[in-house]
């Protein structure tokens, strides 16, 4: 497996006010393999677009690092990070606001060869027609202003803008929350389309298991900042090994099938991310937690089936642990 | 408690301002072309008048202890001596400045009697022919100038009618009736923007304060139209009349520079202007502080009150 | 006298007739300042002592002056003069604070707290008298008036420039562009953030202009701004009013000329305003 992306116990602060800071996201350990879809799931606020960021340099970490190939982004030189913000791409979630309203389709697109400064302009406007066409945008479009264009049609010329440097990564971040479901479906088709075209490696953040199930091939799931679990994609939908986890799945829904009565309802609002609970942060909303989870704070450990799951009752709740229980496997 | 930290954070906010404020007011006299010596005793002065001049005023110090001297003798009341007459600023400017201060009050009253009540009667249907007529009119006036409605009144009520006097102001030691009745054309004149510009905020604020959830509970509980307009909303909206009436003093005592040329009224505003005339730098100097320190502590005031009054602010 | 800019009121819908007026107005304004000399029936500071305060006559439209000056001709030469030193004021205003604005609210911190500290206090002097205290002390002329004024109407741009940046800087396309690493002057603040500020500025530039005419008029009737015998509003009205017992109908059209034209900037200000209003779309 080649590992493109590491991230290494990576924290997000953010000042807020005088003194305190809020951790958006706090000791995130995650590798991002080479040609796989991976999955971040987790409630609104958990920290998800923040790890995008970081993962795109977008924010600094205040601890930990995010390297790319091997190489600590962090660290690189000029010219080395200019290569690596055209090798990873990030397609927002509003598609409206995430263009330029004063500037025409195809000079978005454009833009990013631009601040690149490759090649002719000749050859930026082939390259932005093709990029343009591959995401399925008519040329008559090509000249328009976003706010002539159907929310449908601005997500493809935001993927078409992350697409045109060539990228071998691309973080979507809940890039098609803002769409109607049947537009959704035609987005996402279209992204397993270009990832095969492209030959790229996708990070899909969602708030939604049923989308994220449906195209990753691993899931990592946040909550308040930390990854809680992660698992190939079947394995984490069919057998989860987290209460977390297991509650989003419940809450589902078009899971009602069999035992609709056992339905794990989420009490309460996610906390604030400014005063987080002790312990295992989800020990309040869960309904497993026992005395000591509001003291101990649970480390991500391997589980069967080659995921990882951070739970102090993950034994009695799930089974057993693998046997091999190295640290090394925990990533 | 709560009184004094509301005191103590206005405080905070001002006072560094004022200080600001008086350098300001002093980096003023270095934008004076040539020789400030020269510029301040006039091109016939004598070379002991020169010469004293630049002991006086420390001109060969450098500018940051000249700063420290002046502002030593501002806050002890003491605001330097007129070369133009040689009499102390401060006694210059305290004796002109009753009439400023009673005009601009006068022109207060006008701006709010006029400008509240056209307000609210606006914001009642928004949109509706008396809305608009009120806004029309808001909008032409604040487009006429004060100076100029001034000159009209004058053509009007004292020229053609003789209701009131015109031009040249009455001493109050002499005749407090008469003194009074000669500030009313020049309050009408300088309030009227004024009351235009009120007009339009309250409007604003009304419409929103009657289309909030309390407003509209109120209704359902039965209370009359007109409780609920003067009493529940013009109260809830009361933060942004605190405001309007911070800027609007700003306002008129900028307005009253010109309104007193028209009338002849001898208050700081014409004082500023006669000592342009003359070239006398130190008084216009002090006038331009002294403006703001009116509207500075008359923004304090009406902050610290408003606080104290309402209890939702803390 | 002095509008506030900060917070513009909700404003009413206003009737197409006072919209069409006012931009009719405005088009005369704009005539006149380029035709002055070919409107004008006589050279605006030609005396003729022999036929002094007429009444208005096919020969003099509006009368003559004290001076035997014809006022039309003087009230359309002085129209050009009282524009274009307005516009001179917020010209400067907009080249200085424009930029200003731009920074403060993109770059933020500690540069943006000390701008904005200088301007509070900028903004604490009531505006005409920190204009006459800046005009008196440069030496009064039209210039320095205007310069005065522009300094005055400097931190209400930058307040309104700051405001719209940074409410631009949280829109994701400028996270978006600075994904792909458009940063600087060059790359962020010219192709991204001036585009999407500068058309509710321009929107203001109607109610700054009124603001500007009327301190024109304001300075040049205390004769510190506009010097006789150059015709302005100002100096027209201050020259009238000495002869106001004998002839009080001549302060009439010139003070006119100056409410006319600037309540037409305001309602094609907000009108201006009201259509760019996002909400609408
Ligand atoms: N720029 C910022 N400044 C301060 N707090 C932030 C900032 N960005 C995000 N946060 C906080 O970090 C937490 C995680 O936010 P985010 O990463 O946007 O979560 P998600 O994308 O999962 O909804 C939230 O509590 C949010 O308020
Ligand atoms: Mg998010």
């Amino acid at each position: 497996m080649n590992v493109l992306m590491r991230l290494d116990d990576v924290s997000v602060r953010f000042p807020v006010g005088r003194r305190r800071s809020v951790s958006a996201v706090d000791g995130v350990s995650l590798d991002i393999v080479a040609g796989q879809t991976l999955g971040l799931i987790g409630e609104s606020g958990s920290g998800k677009s923040t790890l995008a960021r970081a993962m795109l340099g977008l924010v600094p970490a205040a601890a930990g690092s995010v390297s790319w190939q091997g190489e600590e982004v962090a660290r690189m030189s000029r010219q080395r990070r200019r290569d690596f913000t055209a090798e990873v791409q990030m397609v927002f979630q509003d598609p409206h606001s995430a263009l330029d309203p004063r500037r025409r389709v195809h000079q978005s697109v454009r833009e990013p060869l631009d601040v690149l400064g490759r090649g002719a302009r000749a050859e930026r406007d082939d390259l932005v027609r093709a990029a343009l066409a591959d995401v399925g945008l008519p040329a008559h479009l090509h000249d328009r202003y976003p706010h002539q264009l159907s929310g449908g049609q601005k997500q493809r010329v935001n993927i078409a803008r992350a697409l045109v440097t060539r990228p071998r990564m691309l973080v979507c971040d809940e890039s098609v929350a803002a769409l109607d479901v049947a537009l959704q479906a035609e987005i996402l088709n279209l992204l397993g389309d270009l990832k095969d075209e492209y030959d790229l490696t996708v990070v899909f953040i969602s708030h939604d298991l049923g989308v994220v199930g449906h195209i990753a091939d691993r899931v990592a799931v946040m909550y308040l900042g930390r990854l809680v679990e992660t698992a190939a994609a079947d394995v984490l939908l069919d057998a989860p090994r987290h209460p977390y986890t297991e509650a989003l799945l419940s809450a589902r829904p078009d899971v009602h099938a069999p035992g609709a009565g056992d339905r794990i309802i989420l009490r309460g609002d996610v906390p604030s991310p400014l005063a987080p609970p002790s312990g295992c942060r989800f020990h309040p909303r869960c309904l497993h937690a026992t005395a000591a989870c509001a003291t101990e704070t649970p480390v991500l450990l391997p589980v069967a089936d080659g995921g990882t799951s951070a739970c102090l009752r993950v034994a009695e709740l799930y089974g057993p642990r693998p046997a091999d229980a190295t640290r090394s496997g925990t990533r | 408690m709560r009184i004094a930290s509301a005191v103590a954070s206005r405080l905070v906010w001002t006072v560094p301002t004022l200080l600001l404020a008086t350098l300001v007011a002093f980096l003023l006299q270095q934008l004076i072309p040539g020789d400030q010596a020269v510029a301040l005793a006039g091109e016939y002065a004598t070379d002991e008048k020169l010469a004293a001049i630049r002991a006086d005023l420390g001109l060969d110090q450098p500018v940051l202890t000249r700063y420290l001297d002046w502002i030593g003798g501002v806050v002890t009341g003491d605001l330097g001596t007129s070369y133009r007459t040689g009499q102390p600023v401060t006694e210059i400017v305290l004796d002109r400045l009753p009439v400023t201060l009673v005009l601009t009050l006068f022109a207060l009253l006008v701006a709010i009697v006029i400008g509240i009540p056209s307000g609210v009667a606006a914001a009642q249907r928004p949109g509706s022919w008396v809305d608009r007529l009120f806004t029309t009119a808001a909008t032409a006036g604040i487009a006429i100038p004060n100076f100029w409605l001034g000159m009209m009144l004058i053509a009007v009520f004292a020229l053609q009618l003789g209701w009131l006097p015109g031009p040249g102001g009455v001493d109050f030691a002499d005749d407090p009736g008469n003194a009074l009745r000669a500030l009313v054309l020049p309050a009408i004149a300088l309030g009227m923007v004024g009351s235009a510009e009120i007009c339009r905020q309250v409007r604003s604020a009304m419409i929103e304060s009657l289309g909030s959830d309390y407003v509209r509970t109120l209704r359902a509980t039965g209370l009359s139209r007109w409780s609920i307009v003067w009493r529940h909303a013009l109260k809830n909206s009361s933060l942004p009349l605190a405001t309007i009436l911070g800027i609007q003093v700003s306002h008129l005592v900028g307005g009253a520079v010109v309104v007193e040329a028209v009338f002849g009224l001898s208050g700081i505003g014409s004082l500023v202007v006669e000592a342009t005339n003359q070239r006398d730098y130190v008084v216009i100097q002090a006038v331009v502080l002294l403006a703001a320190v009116i509207v500075l502590v008359t923004n304090l005031v009406v902050d610290i009150s408003y606080r104290l009054l309402d209890p939702r602010i803390s | 006298m002095w509008t506030t800019l900060s917070k513009p009121a909700r404003t009413a819908p206003r009737t197409s007739a006072v919209i069409w007026l006012s931009y009719g107005i405005l088009a005369v304004v704009a005539v006149v300042v380029v035709l002055a000399d070919v409107l004008a029936p006589h050279a605006p500071n030609h005396q003729d002592l022999t036929s002094v305060l007429l009444g208005p006559s096919t020969e003099h439209p509006l009368g003559t002056d004290d001076l035997g000056r014809d006022v039309l001709s003087r009230l359309l030469h002085g129209t050009r003069v009282s524009i274009l030193a307005a516009l001179l004021a917020v010209g400067i205003a907009l080249v200085v604070g424009f930029p200003l604005g731009v920074l403060a609210g993109y770059v933020g911190g500690w540069p943006d707290a000390i701008l904005m500290r200088l301007l509070d206090t900028v903004m604490a002097f009531p505006a005409l008298v920190l204009a006459i205290g800046i005009t008196a002390m440069l030496g009064p002329d039209i210039t320095t008036a205007m310069v005065a004024v522009g300094v005055v109407l400097t931190p209400v741009v930058v307040r309104l420039t700051r405001a719209q940046t940074m409410a631009v800087a949280g829109q994701t396309y400028i996270e978006a562009a600075s994904s792909f690493g458009a940063r600087g002057v060059r790359r962020m603040i010219l192709p991204h953030v001036v585009p999407n500020v500068v058309q509710p500025i321009v929107a203001q530039l109607a109610v700054l202009m009124g603001f500007a005419l009327i301190a024109e008029a304001s300075l040049s009737f205390l004769q510190l701004g506009v010097q006789p015998p150059t015709a302005s509003w100002g100096t027209i009205l201050a020259r009238s009013y000495t002869f106001l017992e004998r002839a009080p109908m001549s302060i009439f059209v010139p003070g006119a000329a100056i409410a006319l034209t600037v309540f037409a900037l305001n309602i094609v200000g907000e009108e201006v305003q009201r259509l760019l209003d996002p909400r609408r779309r």
